[in-house]
């Protein structure tokens, strides 16, 4: 018994070995990749910073909640003048549903993809997440229970969402403080399967790959690195806080040097295209809104 | 048509037609005399509404949209949402805050300094501040003038004459014989005196001084609402996060919107009553007064 514990011991760490082994070379890789790439700087549009926005000459896109313009016409110019000038519009969708039991309705679908035919977006998103359920809205993001048949229901609603859309989707990983009972795989291993069974791209936000990290206790680091990360089309930077023990990603708090870390991590990996502030409340001074910019600007 | 056939309320009702026809060439006449006044005037050399619309201020753009009320409101609230003022909502006396003005006095425009400068030691009235802060607005009018974006109808004694008398003539011609003719046969004229009265005031309405916008500076205002769209959403939703000047520019486009909630809100709403009745009693100021209070929508041009 003690020898194959022994044996157990040493084929765990000749494993852990190769493995860093690789991820180094992975990393000495991307380190060149990302050298030739300049990661494009972004934030979340809101009006509460809309001027801000419009001051700020190093942003080269924005994000837009698509359900806050559902109509065309309720389109500000403020957002249209940015598109003059070059910054790139991205539609992000929280409602679609895509890990819902029900089919994702085509209304939100062709307004999702009218959006990003007015904008000429190269890409919408939407979160891996339910959000409603026999026509209840939660209203809130919550997370799909990671089982065989769940993965096979979310990838039926990706490929309907992606056939009524004229550019390509992206997928978020979400924050929740809970895991339901029953999982069946980890978060990285579910995302991963969606986004290769289905070829899509990811939305890694980091905030809530933090959040879930601290809250249910698991490996930032390991979870980055099991992810299709060639995938990745851009990266969310939010603040949060602390409460009770638990970390809440609030969108109205300043940004944790956790999440900083975890995208300075990132940076050394693979190459990150595009990386985002979102701040949706509390806003703060224009200094520290400026400060948080440059700190994922140089993380 | 011999009006001396028609009688009785019929008469009234051709009478009142002719006033009115009359009435609006006058008007017509003396906005185009306006505006050529304004075309002779305009020495900016700017054709382009974008162009003249970036050498404009911040308390330009105010006295171009809403004239000398939004001027003043403008810098009121501009001054108390950065925290330098506080304006009673009640009484409508102006304070300076605790806040030291020393570090942004530098930065501050004319006629955000004539306001701080009016408010001394208790505080001051808005009719004493108004009143400080229209003297520093007479460079404004002029600038704007100059550039062909505002009329002065003070600068053209012809435009501000002749359609006024053209009007009066053409309503005393045609009542003053039917007046005669009725006094001779002993037929009551009190009406044809109401009527007559009633005309001519009318028409005091054409000699009236006042500063409008001419098409171009209706075109830069247009410019510098549709270029601020961004500036707008924020004044609406975040206003607190706005510099001193994108402020003033905001109040000045705009007006006072603000979030149900905010507290500058009541105080805002409070300054508006206040400079109400304040500007009831003194007389109201030389544009706002014209336009029912909203000078920048709706005058001439």
């Amino acid at each position: 018994m003690e020898v194959a514990a022994a044996v157990d011991a040493v084929a765990d760490v000749v494993a852990k070995l190769m493995n860093n082994c690789m991820n180094h070379q992975i990393i000495e890789n991307n380190k060149s990749q990302a050298a030739s790439a300049e990661t494009q700087l972004g934030i979340g549009f809101r009006p509460e910073l809309a001027r801000f926005i419009e001051q700020q000459e190093n942003i080269q896109f924005v994000e837009i909640v698509a359900d806050d313009f559902m109509h065309i016409d309720c389109i500000p110019q403020a957002l249209r003048d940015l598109q003059k000038r070059g910054v790139t519009i991205i539609p992000h969708s929280l409602s679609l549903s895509v890990g819902g039991a029900e089919h994702v309705s085509p209304q939100r679908i062709k307004h999702l993809s009218s959006l990003a035919k007015y904008f000429d977006s190269p890409f919408v998103s939407d979160h891996i997440a339910f959000v409603r359920a026999g026509n209840i809205e939660s209203g809130h993001l919550l997370p799909v229970r990671r089982t065989q048949s769940n993965l096979a229901v979310v990838c039926e609603n990706i490929e309907s969402v992606k056939a009524g859309l004229s550019v390509p989707l992206v997928l978020e990983n979400i924050a929740c403080t809970f895991d339901w009972p029953g999982n069946e795989m980890d978060e990285a291993t579910f995302i991963t399967a969606i986004l290769e069974r289905t070829d899509t791209r990811l939305l890694l936000d980091l905030s809530n790959l933090f959040a879930n990290s601290h809250n249910l206790a698991f490996s930032a680091i390991d979870y980055l690195m099991s992810l299709p990360l060639e995938r990745l089309e851009y990266v969310h930077m939010a603040g949060g806080i602390f409460k009770k023990g638990l970390y809440h990603d609030s969108h109205c708090h300043s940004l944790k040097e956790q999440s900083l870390q975890l995208l300075t991590t990132l940076k050394t990996i693979c190459q990150v295209p595009r990386v985002m502030l979102e701040r949706d409340d509390s806003f703060p001074p224009i200094a520290d809104l400026i400060s948080e910019l440059e700190a994922i600007a140089n993380a | 048509m011999n009006p001396f056939e028609i009688h009785g309320p019929a008469y009234l009702i051709v009478y009142f037609a002719i006033c009115g026809t009359v009435f609006l060439a006058a008007t017509k006449i003396r906005n185009w005399m306006l505006l050529e006044e304004a075309k002779k005037c305009d020495r900016s050399g700017l054709l382009d509404p974008a162009m003249a619309a970036r050498q404009l201020e911040p308390y330009e753009a105010a006295f171009l949209a809403g004239g000398s009320e939004r001027v003043f409101l403008t810098a009121c609230g501009s001054l108390a949402r950065h925290k330098l003022i506080d304006i009673d909502k009640t009484t409508g006396r102006v304070t300076i805050t605790g806040r030291s003005v020393s570090d942004v006095y530098g930065s501050l425009d004319r006629v955000e300094k004539a306001l701080l400068n009016s408010v001394r030691g208790t505080g001051e009235s808005l009719t004493a501040c108004n009143s400080i802060v229209l003297r520093a607005t007479s460079d404004i009018t002029r600038k704007l003038v100059a550039s062909g974006l505002i009329v002065d109808s003070s600068r053209s004694q012809a435009a501000h004459i002749l359609p006024g008398f053209i009007y009066w003539l053409v309503a005393l011609v045609f009542a003053v014989p039917r007046f005669i003719e009725a006094s001779a046969a002993h037929r009551p004229v009190g009406f044809l005196v109401v009527e007559m009265m009633i005309a001519l005031a009318i028409g005091l309405i054409l000699f009236k001084n006042e500063k409008f916008k001419t098409a171009k500076g209706h075109a830069v205002l247009k410019v510098l609402g549709q270029s601020n769209s961004a500036l707008r959403l924020t004044h609406a939703t975040n206003p607190a996060s706005l510099s001193l000047r994108d402020c003033a520019l905001a109040y000045g486009l705009f007006g006072g919107i603000a979030l149900a909630g905010d507290p500058f809100l009541a105080a805002h709403s409070g300054l508006h009553r206040a400079y109400a009745s304040s500007s009831s009693d003194s007389g109201g100021s030389s544009c706002g007064s014209s336009c029912g209070g909203g000078c920048g929508g709706g005058c001439g041009g």
